[in-house]
């Protein structure tokens, strides 16, 4: 298990600037085995930040991060468990497969030519070109089969599935995940694309600036937000009628005398907390990972800014 | 659990290796090219030169013959610079970073196996070269003296690579940015090396006016860092007597990769990207540089354009260093660190001129064992405004001798003009003689200022009315002390000369008559 406990980073300040940028504020959360794990967030939230915090590049400037009980900052052996993915191939341009096979053949000991060579055959990877010929696909490809060939408890992708075609997703998924299921292994994966992780992850994680916003089981997360539509008929549903009601409402909107609102709660319970305003019309609608990403974010303001200026 | 980790360093330096292709191929290029041209030219030239015209062998000059061999190889030991930066790309490529400190090792388990690597890629094939050279060359050349050279210049070519390698690991090591940690290892390598000996010729040398270093094997000053090449030039042909400072110097390349092991470990990925990762080594830096360059102008002269030049290099490095917004503000505090280091390199002159050079006028020459000793010595009340009138150490006078302005030399050559015991209590007496007339009661501010501001950096030329004492002792046919030092005090002047002729007349006729 990875436990991530207060973790804060802290960016020095560059000079001129007045104080420590915050990357992560006091981030807590436990990613079991076995298990695909979404960090989902806005650009600069802080996901690639809590990732090179989990893989020991960067040391936590709070809290602690242990693998299986080791703390992960400069411990070969807790490292020995992980490996990363990150978003960009570029450091591989000069290596030939055979040059990536051997360059990681020499840190990680469990590591499988046999997985590596079957998976490159199955991709019809060319084992002695420069990978800077590669296309993005191919690179990514060939750097998630060594990622797999070292036989690590847990895989961290940075971002690895963006900018590929839809075909080319599917078959990296596909790949991750049969190789994952063989050998009960865990994957963190960081995407922009929430719809991917809500198909993929069975666990997921929000960010945003820093802040944890929720944490758990991609059911749960999902379960705990619903989309009611309700009319009251003659009378127009109002935003403060439903927060008297008792609804923690995130998003309202009416179209005629229909009122749409996005609340927080399982959809049971809000029906109820509705039903005693007597509506004509009251139907719940389960929402999206992508929609919760949406609405949370909305929340706390983020591209409001840009929306006004619209 | 020791062998695994050791496999586990072996491993990963290979890793390392096999990503450094280029800089394998051209390493190994220049090693084995060197070494062929080498191994075809290898002679070494013994010359004699008889500038004493009396049968005296001045000079043995080892000249090796492999030129174009020898640069290719010195060429190969500058070119670590470029195998420690490929290798220690993790310091200054975000990307790298990622891997490198996510792969399941610590910061001393990657250290060492980055220097495994530069072994391997660096000093391994310009050791294999070295061996080789000696080896083949063994067949071709018989003598002790000529393999002694050989085997010293395969010595120096190591010396310098791994002291381009450890200056190198240093400055990477606190550098976040490819060219920072290309540049500031250049730049530190060579103030570094000549910045030692530019400190004891200007401020230890030239004002003590006492000097014993006519040989190069007598200050390891002179053959620091990068200037160990100069124990090519040690006149012997054999290992030579710079051996223990060629030593010195691998050590001192070791001490420095050492300390640069607890910089290393510091580094982690967020230093990534910063030009220069910590601020004193910035500091340390623009010190030794500005330093190296305020000798270099008291030396060559020109201070106006000599400090304008040291400002502007200053004021360019840190605007290209800066990362926020240039403001008036930081101009002035540049200013401000540069007048500090201006200030700090007047004082530290000051204080050598106060103190004679840090006491180093009180070091006198003493005659060890029966060698042919000749001392010669020019008193002179010459009012000077420029220049020295140096007495020729290679022309000795064999009668008392004055001129029209008072300048007298005296000569005494052993065994040609007295016997050693002689010319021993000879070199004792002149000794206490300087004891009692050398201090440092004249030496004020304003000549300080004079000497500093004109690039007259000797006590040689410091006052408009002086009267001037030169004594030099040569040992073997060279050079080899030298006691330059001015009296203002007519009396004491005339009293020493006196002395002087005195202790120089009874050693010189003696035995001779």
């Amino acid at each position: 298990m990875i436990e991530i406990n207060n973790v804060t980073m802290k960016f020095e300040k560059n000079k001129g600037e007045k104080e420590d940028f915050t990357a992560l504020d006091v981030v807590s959360i436990n990613i079991p085995e076995s298990c695909i794990y979404g960090f989902l967030g806005s650009n600069g939230a802080g996901k690639s930040t809590l990732m090179r915090l989990m893989c020991g590049v960067y040391p936590c400037t709070e809290g602690s991060i242990k693998i299986d009980g080791r703390e992960v900052f400069d411990d070969p052996e807790a490292k020995g468990n992980i490996f990363f993915v990150n978003d960009e191939t570029i450091q591989y341009s000069t290596y030939t497969l055979k040059d990536l096979k051997n360059y990681y053949k020499c840190y990680y000991p469990q590591f499988s030519e046999e997985v590596f060579d079957r998976l490159t055959e199955k991709l019809s990877l060319p084992q002695n070109k420069r990978m800077s010929q590669f296309s993005k696909g191919m690179k990514r490809q060939a750097v998630v089969v060594a990622a797999l060939s070292c036989k690590t408890k847990y895989i961290m992708l940075d971002e690895a599935f963006d900018g590929l075609d839809p075909a080319m997703r599917k078959i990296i998924k596909t790949m991750i995940v049969d190789e994952l299921m063989d050998r009960d292994a865990a994957m963190i994966v960081s995407s922009h694309n929430v719809a991917e992780i809500n198909e993929l992850c069975d666990r997921a994680m929000l960010i945003h600036q820093g802040h944890l916003i929720f944490a758990g089981e991609v059911d749960e997360i999902k379960s705990g937000f619903c989309k009611l539509q309700t009319s009251l008929g003659s009378r127009q549903m109002t935003k403060e009628m439903a927060e008297a009601a008792g609804l923690e409402v995130m998003q309202f909107s009416t179209l005629g005398s229909v009122a749409q609102m996005i609340v927080r709660g399982g959809a049971e319970d809000c029906l109820a907390k509705l039903k005693g305003l007597s509506p004509i019309l009251l139907e719940a609608v389960p929402l999206t990972l992508e929609e919760i990403f949406i609405y949370e974010l909305e929340v706390r303001g983020y591209g409001a800014d840009i929306l006004k200026e619209n | 659990m020791a062998q695994t980790y050791l496999k586990k360093i072996e491993l990963a330096s290979k890793a390392e290796c096999r990503n450094r292709k280029k800089i394998r191929l051209i390493l190994l290029i220049l090693t084995i090219v060197g070494a062929l041209f080498e191994i075809k030219d290898y002679k070494v030239k013994n010359l004699t030169d008889n500038a004493y015209g009396g049968g005296i062998d001045l000079q043995r000059y080892a000249t090796f013959e492999g030129i174009f061999g020898a640069f290719l190889m010195l060429l190969a030991a500058c070119f670590g610079l470029f195998a420690v930066h490929g290798v220690f790309s993790d310091l200054t490529s975000k990307q790298n970073a990622d891997i490198q400190l996510s792969l399941p090792m610590n910061a001393k388990e990657r250290y060492l196996s980055k220097l495994l690597a530069v072994f391997k890629l660096h000093i391994l094939p310009i050791l294999a070269a070295g061996i080789a050279v000696i080896l083949i060359g063994s067949t071709k050349e018989s003598g002790f003296d000529v393999m002694g050279y050989i085997v010293r210049f395969q010595l120096v070519t190591v010396a310098l690579a791994l002291f381009v390698d450890s200056v190198s690991i240093f400055c990477m090591s606190c550098c976040g940015a490819k060219a920072e940690g290309i540049y500031t290892s250049i730049i530190m390598g060579g103030c570094i090396s000549i910045l030692p000996m530019l400190f004891f010729r200007e401020a230890i040398i030239g004002f003590s006016g006492v000097d014993n270093t006519y040989s190069f094997n007598i200050n390891p000053l002179y053959m620091f860092g990068g200037l160990i090449l100069t124990a090519l030039e040690e006149n012997s042909t054999g290992i030579g007597a710079t051996m223990p400072y060629i030593l010195a110097n691998l050590l001192m390349s070791f001490a420095t990769i050492f300390a640069a092991y607890f910089i290393y470990r510091r580094r982690d990925g967020r230093h990534v990207g910063k030009p220069i990762v910590y601020g004193l080594f910035l500091e340390l830096f623009m010190f030794t540089g500005l330093t190296t360059l305020f000798f270099v102008f008291v030396y060559t002269g020109g201070w106006s354009i000599g400090l304008t030049a040291a400002l502007i290099i200053c004021i360019v490095i840190r605007i290209i260093l800066a990362r926020a917004k240039i403001t008036p503000l930081k101009f002035v505090i540049w200013i401000g660190k540069y007048a500090a280091a201006l200030a700090v390199f007047v004082l530290i002159m000051g204080a050598a001129y106060f103190t004679g050079g840090f006491g180093y006028y009180k070091v006198r020459y003493h005659v060890n064992d029966e060698k042919l000793i000749d001392i010669s010595a020019t008193c002179s009340n010459i009012s000077y405004s420029s220049g020295v009138t140096k007495h020729d150490s290679t022309r000795h006078f064999e009668n008392d001798y004055r001129t029209e302005d008072k300048t007298y030399s005296k000569g005494i050559t052993i065994p040609a003009n007295c016997t050693p015991e002689e010319a021993k209590q000879a070199v004792e007496d002149i000794n206490a003689l300087i004891d009692r007339y050398y201090n440092l009661k004249d030496r004020n501010i304003g000549n300080f200022i004079i000497i500093l501001t004109n690039s007259q950096h000797t006590n040689e030329i410091s006052y408009n009315k002086h009267h001037s004492i030169y004594v030099t002792i040569g040992e073997e046919g060279s050079l080899k002390y030298s006691a330059c030092f001015p009296m203002t005090d007519d009396t004491e002047f005339e009293e020493f000369c006196s002395e002087l002729s005195k202790i120089l007349e009874e050693s010189y006729t003696e035995s001779y008559r």
